[in-house]
């Protein structure tokens, strides 16, 4: 062991400091590595010393706060949700009723949503941008509210997934994320697979 | 014993069950609060950093592995957080002279040798965040190098050069201080 090598292996062990035979033979025969051995062993010494722990109060308060913070974060999460199921029926069948008119009328069609378009236009359902023909859209809003009662749990999930989806891509994923509320990884993964949209998030 | 628990309240946590998060927060507090608070010498942000710590634990639980070891995970997030902290606020110092005179901060072992403390908390000071960090981990927290080289997601020998770094500047300020 050479004396590199020597102090290589000390400065690794500080805080558990402790010699092997190979280490102590060289220590008996090189003045400059004990120095060096010495110089490690006080300074070991010197760095023994504890902060203050964490007191009852300070950790009370902690927990305090964190749970404060959780709640926030799960009722956003739960709002969202409620959001989503409340308006979500009706807003499904607004779409899939324009849908199918623009089918039936090909002058009516849909197109990407712009920067012009508002999360409320958008739940509304009178986004300029979603339906060009706002008579249309309106006679469409009032049909589709006496038409929820069928295939709600379809028309849900496809259609908020596009409303969504559409929003994320046209705002990039942070605006998607303000819409959304902050979600779980589980959440998250859920939207992932559903939405397709690995690329943006 | 402990880590028994730990693995049976990470599973149950991650099934939801908050009283089981808890339980976690409790195990691991100290650790946390010891590694936030000798990075940033700062108590008020030390607790502020194991907030946010345990809170991205709460909201990424889900997504944890159960063969990982949570504490390394909670490290890596701690770790993370402090270095980002140290890097937004500019605040490379260890423990700011003013803050050794502090009643809050005990130095029973350095009792009657305040200087000297003083100089090594100087040195503290000095190095650089992540020497800092692997000192830390290396030094107070015990861990093996290769442990805090998952944690910062550096290889083993980048780990031990940073200690090896820090350790001779510890020494060199000693010295200087003698």
């Amino acid at each position: 062991m050479n004396c590199e090598q020597l102090k290589k292996e000390l400065s690794h062990k500080l805080g558990m400091l402790s010699l092997t035979p190979a280490a102590e033979e060289h220590l008996g025969s090189c003045a400059g590595c004990m120095q060096y051995y010495e110089e490690l062993s006080s300074l070991e010494e010197g760095l023994r010393f504890q902060p203050n722990p964490l007191t009852k109060e300070e950790f009370a308060h902690l927990q305090e706060s964190l749970e404060n913070k959780i709640s926030r974060f799960q009722n956003r999460a739960f709002l969202f949700y409620r959001v989503a199921v409340r308006y979500g029926a009706s807003l499904a069948a607004v779409l899939l009723l324009v849908f199918v008119s623009m089918l039936g009328h090909n002058s009516q069609k849909l197109r990407p949503l712009s920067e012009g378009d508002s999360v409320a236009a958008l739940i509304s359902g009178t986004s300029a941008g979603i339906i060009t023909d706002s008579t249309e859209a309106s006679n469409l809003t009032t049909e589709s509210a006496e038409g929820t009662d069928t295939n709600d749990e379809t028309l849900d999930d496809q259609y908020l997934d596009v409303i969504i989806g559409n929003y994320i891509e046209a705002y990039g994923f942070n605006a998607g994320e303000m819409l959304l509320g902050e979600l779980n990884s589980d959440e998250l993964r859920i939207l992932k697979s559903r939405m397709k949209t690995k690329d943006i998030l | 014993m402990e880590a028994e628990d730990e693995q049976e309240f990470m599973a149950r946590a991650k099934a939801g069950d908050r009283s089981a998060f808890d339980q976690l927060v409790r195990l691991n507090k100290d650790k946390m609060f010891a590694l936030t608070y000798r990075m940033t010498g700062d108590r008020e942000a030390a607790l502020d950093l194991m907030q946010d710590t345990f809170f991205a634990a709460f909201k990424e639980i889900g997504g944890f592995r159960r063969e990982a070891n949570f504490s390394s995970w909670l490290y890596r997030i701690a770790a993370n957080k402090t270095l980002n902290y140290l890097r937004r606020k500019k605040l490379i110092s260890y423990i700011p002279l003013a803050a050794a005179n502090e009643p809050s901060y005990d130095m029973p072992d350095l009792a009657g040798s305040g200087e000297l403390s003083r100089a090594i908390l100087s040195g503290m000071n000095s190095l650089p965040p992540k020497q800092k960090l692997v000192f830390n981990l290396r030094f107070y927290e015990q861990l093996p190098f290769a442990e805090i080289a998952a944690i910062m997601n550096k290889n083993e020998s980048t780990v031990k050069t940073h200690y090896q770094k820090a350790v001779n500047k510890l020494r060199e300020m000693l010295q200087d201080y003698k």
